[in-house]
């Protein structure tokens, strides 16, 4: 029995949190609070990395200790069973954080952010890409990253942003067309939210990225419109290095 | 020989005539600044604390009350005013030794001026390090700092993975680790495919791959040098900082004690220790410490290093101090470290080290009992070891005994100059003199107090004077001169002696205080002499229920006492018995029995151990008198016993040797003594009578006997005529012998006590030695000589049985 199914309720939104072997205790975090806010099931998708799986069954395949700098032999059965320990590692934490809120926890093989993105949701959290050197996590009550292109779904991602930065620092990223400022008054309007805006020439993946990075910023939403291609996607994840959440 | 007079009243009782007072009341005087007949003593604390040398610490002895504590404060407030005041003494912490508190010596007032400037420095970087630490030019600085490092670890990753694409090979994070992979459309070749590729192609992907892993391997191994150099430069940049907001606070702080150079010197040591832990100011609401993003750990009583802990203060001290240990245990002596809980363990640190008495009286004087200091354990070894050291070293008892060896404070010692003052009582300084070689290094001045002091007119005044200053002291009404004339007998009756005066003053004070009382129960305004005696009357009625009983006893006859008829061999002596601070004099039956023996008096008080060595003395003493006069030419040949009957205590002194003298001669002569006299005094080898203590006491006590019974006119008491300077009689008494109803005899022989005593002539030996015929002492030689000759013939009758004896059976066989 499915912990969905234990707790019955009327559900009407869903929120897929999309995993893979990286830890990201903030976008898990960040997944149940808005769950909180929004009413909505958590769905969590472990996604085992299908180019892994097959790297790992290259004959020369050889990994380099990302501490020790040690080359060794890099065998499929070790990393499926690094793999599945790491999603029951997961799904205990969810039960733990779970609370009230409906969940589920599936493992699927694919591509991030692909494989999520083939399931259907009212939003989507992306765990930060584990790609590179593994970065410090931002740390507590960093300032949140809204996008606004003028669309309905970055209106709702800016009312996303607006309930996850709960009185925290806002910066709001818009393109010349999009009057940001405008669309967030009725938003803003009885809440004590200290929102900056900030206008750029494009919003490209590299730009938001830097934008984010200079705001040392904790996560980034954006609407659907705005997020562009799955590579788009992979793209603003590997480059920003924070868990990026996608309203739809 | 003639007969020995009874005194006469007045020279039972020296009066102190009121009229050679010229007040009326002791309103009209001034007050006495210093304390009465203690010259010596004066000079010798003048000595004492004048000479600053080391081991010129002073005794000051004396019984108790006669005012030391206030001569010496007296002094030593007036010498001490002239003094400046010493310095202050703080403990720091030792940044280098935390174990070892560092001390530091300042001017007078400026400790605790130095522990709040270093709370205000507390304060202020309490508020201004984090300020810097937060500052957006700071942030900045960290910004860019690991920003550095993470763009040189992205340029490092980012040159690798674009050299791999140039290879179609790209560069994956693995859950452990990094792995290279070649791609074709964006995928990871498969296995299968792979093996589908030529051999060469195979080798070629393989070896770009070899060559990326080492490449790899050398960034990773790389990484932990860039990550310490960004360490190293972050900690450069918080020294920098820190430096910046302490650094101009320090320079104010070694501006204001430029001219203190130990202070200045640990100023620079409390900066680099502040730049070291800088951590420490940077606790934030949730309690942690962030420095550059990074949590520290930071210690809630680790500010507590930066305080000042002021041991002495002499800020508000006028002159040098004089402190009075009334506790002097060790550590109120020398200090010690307090420890607090925490977590279950005993912590201590510099600024729970509290100061002694040692401390306190640093560069001025100290008094302490000796009686006190020497009951508690280890305090005088600790004050000695002060005073050898010249400083105080504060250590634990445990630590002292090597009973622990755990980790504890060694603070810094701090020097000591002080002038030690002990007061005591005289046997302790006699006893610390004979046992304690210490002490005569240490305490080379004594300073011996009087207990008494001339009965002279000039005395007197200043008797009048000390009262007039206690009245004026403690409130009390005016005495009027007659009230100060009885309080000057009262004082010389204090000490017995009618030439002398007490210096026993809190004795005198008590008197006067319950005088003021008994005129305000008289509603007086004044205080007369009537309200004196009603004092000493008072004071003897709540101390008399003993005394009380014990002449009830005598009064029933269970304790026997004749004060009329005559006996032989039987003697009123009397003796004195002290209870606390009253004591009265008591008549005891004296009986002496005799036989023939070998010239041993037996004193049975001694044989049963209830006699001391001074009674023992006496009686040995009038045994060689008798074999002395009596027995010049034979062997004294008795076997006498005395005994003080009804006799259950310890009985010591000589002052009934003279009594127990005349009872043996009474028994030798067979000749009855009057049991309407009582006697004391104690006699040497050649019959003179020599004077005793308690003398009044002692009169007194048989005088209630016979008062008790009603005076018959017969009645009195034998005393030695040196005793009578010491006469200070109640008036009862004085009274009963001006109506002659009751007498006093001074007597400087044995001779007159026994003619007194018997009514017969003592008798004066011829030329031959010879007594007159009827004398007491012609009495006394022919009974010695009877049993002299007595005894000669037993032992003659004993020598022929012996022959008999050596005869052997023959003998026997003419006696059968």
């Amino acid at each position: 029995m499915s912990p969905e199914q234990e707790q019955p309720g009327p559900v009407s939104r869903r929120i897929l949190l999309a995993l893979d072997w990286g830890r990201d205790p903030l976008a898990l975090e960040t997944a149940f609070r808005l769950a909180d806010v929004l009413s909505a099931s958590v769905q969590a998708l472990f996604v085992e990395d299908a180019d892994l799986l097959r790297l790992s069954r290259l004959p020369f395949a050889q990994e380099i200790g990302l501490g020790s700098a040690v080359l060794r032999r890099m065998g499929a059965a070790r990393l499926e069973r690094e793999l599945r320990l790491r999603a029951a590692e997961l799904e205990h934490l969810l039960a733990r954080r779970a609370g009230r809120v409906h969940w589920s926890f599936e493992t699927v093989q694919g591509a991030l952010p692909a494989a999520a993105l083939n399931t259907a949701a009212d939003l989507y959290i992306f765990s930060r890409r584990a790609s590179g050197w593994p970065a410090a996590p931002p740390p507590p009550h960093s300032a949140v990253v809204a996008v606004f292109d003028g669309s309905e779904a970055a209106l709702r991602a800016l009312a996303t942003a607006m309930a996850l930065a709960d009185g925290g620092p806002l910066l709001v990223l818009s393109s010349a067309a999009a009057d940001a400022r405008a669309a967030s008054l009725p938003l803003t309007s009885g809440r004590r939210v200290p929102v900056s805006y900030r206008m750029l020439p494009a919003l490209t993946s590299e730009d938001i990225a830097e934008a984010v990075r200079q705001a040392h910023a904790g996560v980034l939403v954006l609407g659907e419109s705005a997020a562009g291609t799955a590579a788009d996607i992979a793209r603003l994840l590997e480059l920003s290095g924070v868990p990026l959440i996608l309203v739809r | 020989m003639s007969v020995v007079a009874p005194l006469s009243a007045s020279g039972l009782f020296q009066r102190c005539d009121p009229d050679q007072f010229e007040f009326d009341t002791t309103a009209e005087l001034d007050g006495l600044s210093g304390i009465i007949g203690q010259d010596r003593a004066l000079e010798a604390v003048r000595f004492g604390v004048g000479i600053r040398r080391e081991g010129y610490n002073l005794y000051v002895m004396g019984p108790p009350g006669v005012g030391k504590h206030t001569l010496i404060r007296q002094f030593l407030g007036d010498k001490a005013r002239q003094q400046p005041a010493p310095s202050d003494w703080v403990y720091v912490n030792n940044f280098d030794q935390t174990h070892r508190p560092q001390a530091l010596r300042l001017p007078s007032g400026k400790g605790h001026q130095l522990a709040k400037d270093m709370e205000h420095f507390v304060e202020e970087l309490t508020g201004s390090i984090p300020a810097a630490f937060e500052s957006d030019e700071y942030r900045t600085h960290v910004q860019n700092v690991e920003d550095e490092l993470k763009e040189q670890q992205e340029h490092a990753f980012g040159e690798l993975s674009e050299e791999a694409a140039q290879h179609q090979i790209k560069l994956f994070r693995t859950p452990s680790g990094f792995a290279f992979a070649p791609m074709r459309e964006g995928e990871v070749v498969g296995p299968e495919e792979f093996a589908k590729w030529s051999h060469e192609e195979q080798e070629k992907t393989e070896e770009i791959v070899s060559n990326l892993q080492e490449r790899l391997q050398r960034i990773i191994q790389q990484i932990p040098l860039w990550r310490r150099d960004t360490r190293e430069r972050l900690k450069k940049l918080n020294h920098e900082v820190a430096l910046s907001v302490v650094g101009h606070l320090i320079d104010e702080l070694k501006q204001r004690y430029a001219d203190l150079p130990q202070v200045t010197a640990w100023f620079d040591e409390l900066q680099q220790d502040v730049v070291d832990n800088v951590k420490d100011f940077l606790k934030s609401e949730e309690g942690e410490t962030t420095i550059g993003g990074q949590q520290q750990e930071s210690d809630p009583r680790a500010l507590h290093r930066y305080k000042v802990n002021v041991m002495v203060d002499n800020g508000r001290t006028q002159g040098a101090p004089v402190v009075y240990l009334d506790n002097p245990t060790y550590l109120n002596l020398v200090g010690r470290a307090e420890h607090v809980a925490q977590f279950g363990a005993l912590l201590t640190d510099f600024t729970l080290l509290k100061p002694g008495a040692l401390h306190e009286a640093s560069g001025g004087y100290l008094i302490v009992d000796a009686h006190k200091l020497l009951t508690h354990a280890y305090a005088w070894e600790g004050l000695k070891r002060a005073l050898y050291a010249n400083e105080i070293r504060i250590e634990s008892l445990e630590k002292m005994l090597s009973l622990v060896s755990t980790v504890s404070l060694e603070p810094e010692p701090i020097p000591l100059d002080v002038k030690v003052i002990v007061v005591g009582d005289r046997m302790l300084y006699y006893l610390l003199h004979a046992y304690d070689p210490d002490f005569a290094e240490l305490f080379k001045v004594e300073a011996d107090f009087e207990s008494e002091i001339v009965r002279n007119a000039d005395n007197n005044h200043l008797y009048a004077r000390y009262i007039a200053t206690e009245a004026k002291k403690d409130g009390l009404r005016p005495f009027d001169r007659g009230a100060v004339a009885r309080v000057i007998e009262h004082g010389a009756r204090l000490v017995e002696d009618s030439e002398r005066l007490s210096a026993h003053m809190r004795s005198i004070a008590d008197v006067l205080r319950e005088a003021d009382y008994w005129a305000g129960e008289a509603g007086r305004d004044i205080v007369t002499a009537g309200d004196v005696q009603a004092a000493v009357d008072h004071q003897l009625f709540r101390a008399s229920r003993v005394r009380e009983r014990i002449q009830d006893e005598i009064q029933r006859n269970t304790i026997y006492i004749d004060t009329d008829g005559a006996r032989v061999g039987q003697i009123n002596g009397l003796s004195v018995l002290s209870m606390g601070n009253h004591s009265f004099g008591q008549p005891s039956r004296i009986t002496a029995t005799v036989h023939i023996g070998e010239g041993h008096v037996v004193d049975i008080e001694r044989e049963v151990e209830l006699g001391g060595p001074i009674h023992s003395k006496g009686v040995l003493i009038l045994s060689s008198f008798i074999a002395a006069r009596y027995a010049q030419d034979h062997p004294l040949s008795l076997s006498a016993s005395l005994v003080f009957e009804q006799s259950y205590g310890g009985v010591d002194g000589d002052s009934a040797s003279l009594a127990e003298l005349c009872t043996l001669l009474s028994a030798l002569a067979g000749i009855p003594i009057r049991q309407s006299l009582a006697m004391t005094g104690s006699v040497n080898q050649h019959g003179q009578v020599q004077p005793i203590g308690g003398v009044n006491e002692k009169i007194e006590g048989f005088f209630e006997v016979c008062r008790n019974r009603g005076l018959t006119g017969d009645q009195g008491v034998l005393i030695p005529a040196s005793n009578v300077k010491h006469l200070m009689l109640r008036a009862d008494v004085v009274t009963a012998a001006e109506q002659g109803r009751f007498h006093i005899y001074p007597v400087e022989t044995v001779d007159q006590a026994i003619e007194l005593l018997t009514g017969v002539p003592a008798g004066q030996p011829d030329a031959q030695w010879q007594y007159p015929e009827g004398s007491v002492n012609r009495q006394v030689q022919e009974r010695l000589t009877e049993m002299s000759l007595v005894r000669q013939t037993f032992a003659d009758q004993a020598k022929e049985r012996e022959k008999d004896d050596d005869k052997g059976p023959g003998v026997k066989l003419d006696e059968s």
